[in-house]
């Protein structure tokens, strides 16, 4: 199931999901937006650490902290929590695009 | 006699030229050995749109190719921006300078500062607003981003000159169609230039003056003109054509 999902960051940027989901798995995310990520190419890290991944909030925002922590990434305007909760609320927004 | 930054003011050119430029800077940036402060204009209009942002998804594509607006992607995040009436400015130094704080945030803040000057010198009650925001009246009249690479940091930004947020509009796209009038409302009532600031047209020599005095009482030091140096000139021909020309570049999300 391909989605597309808008989340508004509480005190923070617009997040963009292009999100691809099999049963209760993340297939592939795309993670765009108008936040900061210092280094920039480690949003690669971060998506890439979603692949696989079950939809459970706590174990998603776990990987994407593991991600954050090895390749000593920085966020503005964004944080684990957001990505996390965006992804649930696609899924349960179920919009097929 | 005090320490001396580097000035570049460039005319206007077109948004893969300015990009590559302020990557040449960076890149070149330990050899120089001296920060440096450019300010340019656009030429054609363009609009760029941060790292992680989708081209596609921001910007009405067709419409831009139509009105010869040039597209490109930049190497900071952020949001999408309209370069229209517009002083934009980039600084640059290596970070074992410790010009400016190691925490990206207050490094933001040290920055702005500057620019915070620049306008305050015009007359106006301008404050920076985190994260990358300067506001004047309430009002969003600059946008600023950061990135770091190459053990330097590169921070770009705008000041506008004058705004028409009906024709941004009219270029970016809106995420709910439906509610596009009401946004085109609310977002002109949150931005402000300083054509609208001050009741008079700015040309951009004069905004370059104060830019220029706002980053020498920032930081005390002195700015200097000086051209581009050779090899940065060279370099950033080769990144305009191997990166923000391109198509993989600008389309990558």
């Amino acid at each position: 199931m391909k989605l597309n999902y808008d989340y508004k960051v509480p005190s923070g940027k617009l997040l963009r999901l292009a999100l691809d989901v099999e049963g209760e798995t993340i297939n592939s995310i795309q993670i765009c937006g108008d936040f900061f990520i210092h280094p920039e190419d480690s949003i690669c890290a971060l998506e890439d650490s979603l692949k696989g991944v079950r939809l459970d909030k706590e174990l998603m925002k776990e990987k994407l902290s593991e991600a954050i922590k090895e390749n000593n990434v920085e966020l503005f305007g964004v944080d684990e929590e957001a990505i996390a909760q965006a992804i649930i609320n696609a899924v349960n927004s179920g919009s097929d695009e | 006699m005090s320490e001396q930054f580097r000035l570049i003011i460039h005319d206007a050119q077109d948004a893969f030229t300015n990009m590559a430029i302020d990557e040449a800077i960076i890149r070149s940036a330990k050899e120089i050995q001296k920060p440096t402060v450019r300010l340019y204009s656009w030429k054609p209009e363009a609009i760029s749109i941060g790292y992680f942002q989708s081209l596609k998804q921001e910007v009405d594509i067709e419409k831009c190719s139509e009105l010869g607006v040039d597209l490109v992607r930049r190497t900071t995040g952020g949001g999408a921006v309209f370069h229209d009436e517009e002083l934009t400015y980039s600084f640059v130094c290596t970070e074992e300078s410790n010009i400016v704080p190691k925490a990206i945030l207050d490094s933001y803040a040290r920055i702005c500062g500057a620019v915070v000057n620049s306008f305050k010198s015009f007359g106006l009650d301008a404050s920076f607003v985190p994260i990358n925001d300067i506001i004047v009246n309430g009002k969003k009249i600059s946008g600023n981003a950061q990135t770091r690479r190459y053990n330097s940091v590169l921070q770009h930004g705008t000041l506008l000159l004058g705004v028409d947020v009906e024709k941004m509009f009219s270029l970016l796209k809106v995420p709910d169609e439906k509610i596009r009038d009401k946004m085109i409302k609310v977002v002109s009532e949150r931005v402000t230039s300083l054509e609208k600031e001050l009741s008079r047209k700015v040309p951009f020599a004069e905004a370059a003056q104060k830019v220029k005095e706002g980053f020498e009482e920032e930081f005390k030091v002195e700015l200097v003109e000086e051209p581009l140096a050779k090899e940065e000139i060279s370099l950033a021909e080769q990144i305009r054509k191997e990166k923000f020309s391109l198509r993989d570049w600008n389309y990558m999300r």
